[in-house]
């Protein structure tokens, strides 16, 4: 079991390890959801609501799904193509493990960290930038 | 006790040669042509605790192949193996605890993050407890010299500095058993001594098996008493390496005269045996097919009559043996 936490360890040594990697997601997501807020302003023009849908409403929810998808988002499928087509897979093969279980225990790694480290500071940016309201009634 | 055990094993790869150009690609999508090669073909062989082993080949005589099915990573088409008592791909999990595997053209450590990272995997993966760590790779760490390497991450690491940590990535969990694919592939003449004497190392202190593969004769000559020649999937020599030698160098030595004066043919003697060949205006190469005994004579000849200024008695070296073997195939066996 200790194996399986270490590897989410490694996995989050493996996001940090390119810095600028790391700001220019956050960046970019931010990008996205800007592009995405001024889409929806414009297709509300000078309306209130559309089906009783307000544009304060509809920013939150495309800030919320963008940064949600920072979560459950990762490429560890392509990962584990690129290892079959590069024949990396071999190395894998000489270790006591389960390939599958560890490529999951790696992408949860990648989610958490995307969690903690993406998507919530991401979130408090856009927060700052546009106009977001989190309500629990609808 | 064998560590070791193959018998007829062989392995088929199906391969399909792909029509030219574009009109061909798309043809290819209906009907393809098979053709059916066997890399490894019917091979067996046996392998002592704490041998070192020298597999060696030309380039697609089926060595990694070999050592892919030896750890488990290709099944073979037919034949048995076993190594450590066990079928490596069918309980593959239990048998990678008990060997230790080198590629020597793959990395088995995490690219983006610092060797001591992938250390620290690696010994939770084998279940290396701290002390048996701390006193083993201690050692490990110590004689490769990789102590200051280690908080690096690999993509920063030269070729020789990656290769030294591969090398004790792949013994983290001390294993009785190892495999070499080419360890030394492009390193220098340093870190290659530092390598071998390593190997021989744990080699005596742990009774490891060693199962190498390489280019480099000088790596097998420094390390390996038995050497395995595998030609097209077959072997075709499996002894000992001085013997190798003796084989091949009876009937074929060389000696090399340097005259102090330019010299003609007509002031060396004549034998049947003897060949001799103008390597320049004052030195003359003779070939001998024939024992030490014939070689002190026409030395013996040759010095009465001309002033000599050196003689120099060629060795053939296992490189120009392996050469012969891989041009002509295996004459003398």
């Amino acid at each position: 079991m200790s194996m399986y936490i270490e590897m989410i360890r490694i996995r989050f040594l493996m996001m940090l390890a390119y810095r600028t990697n790391y700001y220019s997601g956050i960046l970019i997501y931010s990008i996205n959801i800007g592009a995405y807020y001024f889409l929806w302003s414009a297709i509300y023009g000078g309306k209130e609501e559309i089906q009783g849908l307000s544009v304060l409403q509809m920013t939150t929810y495309v800030a919320v799904a963008w940064m949600a998808r920072a979560f459950y988002f990762n490429n560890i499928d392509r990962e584990i193509a690129a290892e079959i087509q590069e024949g990396k897979v071999a190395i894998e093969m000489i270790r006591p493990y389960n390939y599958l279980g560890m490529k999951t225990m790696a992408a949860l790694g990648e989610g958490i960290f995307r969690f903690l480290f993406f998507s919530i500071p991401g979130m408090i940016i856009v927060a700052l930038i546009f106009p977001i309201s989190f309500s629990a009634s609808l | 006790m064998n560590v070791i055990e193959v018998q007829n094993l062989r392995k088929e790869f199906k391969s399909f040669s792909s029509r030219s150009g574009l009109s061909g690609a798309f043809r290819d999508l209906f009907t393809r042509n098979y053709k059916v090669h066997a890399a490894v073909d019917t091979i067996s062989l046996n392998i002592k605790q704490g041998e070192m082993v020298g597999y060696i080949g030309e380039n697609g005589a089926g060595k990694s192949t070999t050592i892919k099915m030896l750890t488990g990573i290709l099944t073979p088409t037919s034949g048995s193996i076993i190594v450590n008592g066990m079928n490596p791909h069918k309980q593959r999990e239990e048998f990678v605890r008990t060997i230790g595997v080198v590629f020597g053209q793959r990395s088995q450590l995490w690219w983006d993050i610092a060797v001591q990272e992938s250390f620290r995997l690696l010994k939770k993966v084998y279940r290396v407890s701290d002390e048996d760590y701390n006193s083993h790779m201690g050692h490990v760490i110590e004689t490769l010299e990789i102590g200051p390497l280690l908080d690096k991450p690999v993509r920063k690491l030269s070729l020789g500095q990656r290769m030294r940590c591969e090398l004790a990535a792949a013994l983290i969990h001390n294993p009785p058993l190892l495999f070499l694919d080419e360890p030394t592939i492009g390193l220098d003449v340093l870190v290659k001594l530092k390598i071998r004497k390593f190997l021989k190392e744990i080699n005596e202190q742990y009774k490891t098996t060693i199962l190498l593969t390489t280019h480099d004769l000088t790596d097998i000559e420094a390390l390996c008493e038995r050497v395995v020649l595998l030609d097209e999937g077959k072997i075709i020599y499996d002894g000992k390496l001085n013997q190798l030698h003796t084989q091949a160098v009876k009937g074929r030595k060389q000696v090399e005269f340097e005259f102090l004066a330019e010299i003609s043919k007509d002031n060396l003697p004549i034998a049947e045996n003897v060949q001799w060949e103008q390597k320049d205006a004052t030195t003359w190469l003779g070939s001998i097919n024939g024992d030490e005994q014939l070689v002190s004579r026409l030395i013996s000849e040759v010095v009465q009559k001309n002033p000599i200024k050196n003689v120099r008695i060629n060795e053939v070296s296992t490189e120009e043996i392996v050469r012969k073997i891989y041009e002509e195939g295996m004459a003398f066996s």
